[in-house]
């Protein structure tokens, strides 16, 4: 059994959720081969999203990868949904998508604030150490959002890392599987230790679970509910010199409905 | 003046797209004007469904047509699933057809038509009783409701089918036709006022099963045409009429089919019956360019009947209009574009004769 350092859950309030959250919000789940399905973006909190228009300068990679095939996803400049694409259906499509970094700047308590709430103490401690704590910051922010779609079976892609420079990456495809969710967080392609994980249900956004990511990066939760989970972390580290920023930031994030088991449902 | 030579230059790329979008004369590149689609047509009439495919838009010369090279096609898929649970694709399209990939041909028609448009050889696939189905072939009013083709025929083929010959208990069908000669596909139709926009002209070859992938390729090719052009303060007009013209909307990926079902009352989207106002119900969701053209090409209010009264018995289409001389075809543009570049020659080679002429001079000179 992969280590794991902290999986019990915890209960979070509905006030750690930071209004960074960013996640897929496909069509369908369960896409039915040849259909269209469209993607949206969302970023908010409680599952409670505001449309990301497709802006095509934001975006570094969107793509749908179905049956080992990875192909760009199509959209209109401005619009939402951000994108679209004909479902194969074959196996469990992965849809990812990596925008561009941004700039933002925070007041120090502010920032400090959703340090906190992102898990991220050790760049509180930095920021102390630094001298920094009582400056607002300037930081550099980017997102790693991937999706699971249902296909007639599961497929290798739903548990390999694509790329993405903060990644959520299931050991096992939770659209099949009812064992309880075990993944790993990489930064950039390596197992991230420490990273805090939540786990969102979008059914009731007060329901949710944290843990702790292990020194192979390793996760896990036991769902107690069938349904479209929320999986997401933040990761934070110094910023390139020269970018004008102190902090960079990176969101990962991780959305698909998990089959419910004859516990869950009873639940 | 720079800004006014680069919308020029994009007005000659994009417009042509955007009028020809208008004269229900897809494809553009009206090569074969004979298998040229002008309307389809599927509604209920008692137990009876009535089909009507016209072709050959604007016709007013007399037969005969040489109309004997070519196939005239109805499919109609009688099993995919159809979904009315998106009130957008059900008020633009009838309904969501879930797998367009895996549309079939099971339900074939197939028409070929002596050159005085009496039937040279039909074929009825996937329907029984097929000697049941009353069928009428020739010269008709066009019945779109549209301006440009008030007072101008077109070629029908109108058959009645018995409800009897389709399987027990059909609820929903899928149906699009097509036009070939020999194996090359030349026009294709679906739902009105779709195939004839700029946008789509290239769904005119492409077997419906293919159609969406297609439309997610142009999607993708033309919002990077249209972000190239938005990025630059001169080009911007352009990306405008990229947006207008070309650019594939949001509500766009859909296959070219018709869809009827009974479980609503007919009448386009669902299906589509002879008076029904094609320009104005299609401008309601989006596609205006037919009844902006409506206005400026006809009088006002705009028109929303067809220029003579439909009948009540079969084949329902009017009477035709007398047949009168027809403008000739457009003339084609490269006499004037291979004098201009014969001029420009002549003219180089001068310029150059000349300083050629100049330099020899000098050189005496010294």
């Amino acid at each position: 059994m992969r280590q794991i350092a902290l999986t019990a859950a915890v209960v979070l309030t509905a006030a750690v959720l930071h209004a960074h959250d960013f996640w897929i919000e496909p069509s369908t789940f369960h896409p039915e081969p040849g259909s269209t399905v469209s993607v949206g973006l969302r970023v908010g909190q409680d599952f409670v999203g505001d449309a990301v228009p497709r802006v095509s300068t934001a975006i570094e990679r969107f793509v749908v990868i179905q049956h080992g095939d990875e192909e760009s996803i199509a959209g209109m400049e401005g619009t939402d949904p951000a994108g679209w694409f004909q479902a194969d259906g074959r196996s469990t499509a992965v849809i990812a998508y990596r925008s561009r970094t941004s700039l933002v700047e925070m007041a120090p308590a502010k920032f400090e604030e959703y340090l906190r709430l992102q898990g991220l103490e050790n760049v509180i401690k930095i920021r102390m150490k630094r001298g920094e704590h009582l400056k607002p910051s300037r930081e550099l922010f980017s997102r790693c959002a991937k999706a699971l779609l249902t296909g007639k079976q599961t497929s290798p892609t739903a548990t390999q890392p694509l790329g993405l420079r903060y990644e959520i990456v299931p050991s096992h495809d939770p659209t099949v599987s009812t064992a309880p969710f075990v993944g790993r967080v990489l930064y950039e392609g390596r197992p991230l230790p420490g990273a805090l994980v939540i786990a969102v249900w979008q059914s009731n956004p007060a329901v949710r679970m944290g843990a702790r990511s292990g020194r192979d990066g390793a996760f896990s939760f036991a769902f107690p509910h069938a349904g479209v989970w929320l999986i997401k972390s933040v990761q934070m580290v110094d910023a390139p010199s020269g970018s004008g920023a102190e902090w960079e930031s990176l969101w990962a994030s991780l959305t698909f409905e998990a089959p419910g088991s004859a516990a869950m449902k009873h639940n | 003046m720079k800004k006014l030579v680069i919308v020029a230059l994009a007005l000659l790329v994009l417009l042509p797209a955007a009028m020809q979008a208008s004269d229900h004369a897809d494809p553009m590149t009206l090569k074969e004007p004979l298998s040229n689609i002008t309307g389809l047509f599927f509604f209920p009439k008692g137990d009876q469904m009535i089909l009507i495919m016209n072709v050959r838009r604007a016709l007013t010369a007399p037969k005969p047509y040489q109309l004997s090279p070519f196939s005239y096609v109805v499919h109609m898929d009688l099993h995919s699933k159809v979904t009315y649970d998106d009130p957008d694709f059900k008020a633009r399209y009838g309904g969501t057809v879930v797998n367009p990939s895996g549309l079939k041909d099971d339900v074939l028609i197939t028409f070929r038509l002596n050159d005085d448009t009496t039937v040279k050889e039909k074929t009825f696939v996937g329907l029984t009783n097929p000697e049941a189905i009353q069928v009428w072939t020739g010269t008709r009013d066009d019945p779109f409701i549209f301006p440009r083709f008030f007072k101008k025929n077109v070629i029908s083929m109108v058959m009645s089918i018995p409800l009897t010959s389709f399987p027990a208990g059909q609820q929903d069908w899928i149906l699009w036709g097509t036009t070939h000669k020999g194996d090359e596909m030349l026009d294709h139709v679906g739902r009105s006022n779709r195939s004839q926009l700029g946008r789509f002209d290239f769904l005119n070859t492409l077997k419906v099963q293919d159609q969406v992938p297609a439309i997610l390729d142009r999607m993708k090719s033309r919002d990077k045409l249209y972000n190239f052009f938005n990025q630059y303060k001169q080009t911007q007009p352009i990306a405008g009429l990229v947006q207008y013209v070309w650019q594939i909307r949001k509500y766009d990926i859909a296959p070219d089919v018709m869809i009827y079902s009974n479980r609503f009352p007919p009448g386009f989207p669902n299906g589509r019956q002879l008076p029904d106002d094609i320009v104005g119900i299609t401008c309601l969701y989006g596609d205006c360019i037919l009844q902006e053209l409506a206005y400026v090409e006809g009088k006002f209010p705009r028109q929303t009947v067809n220029d003579k009264p439909f009948l009540d018995t079969f084949p329902y289409l009017a009477e035709p209009w007398p047949d009168s001389p027809e403008k000739p075809p457009l003339k084609s543009i490269w006499p004037l574009v291979i004098m201009w570049l014969v001029i420009i020659l002549i003219l180089i080679v001068i310029e150059n004769w000349i300083v050629v002429k100049i330099f020899c001079r000098r050189r005496q000179y010294r």
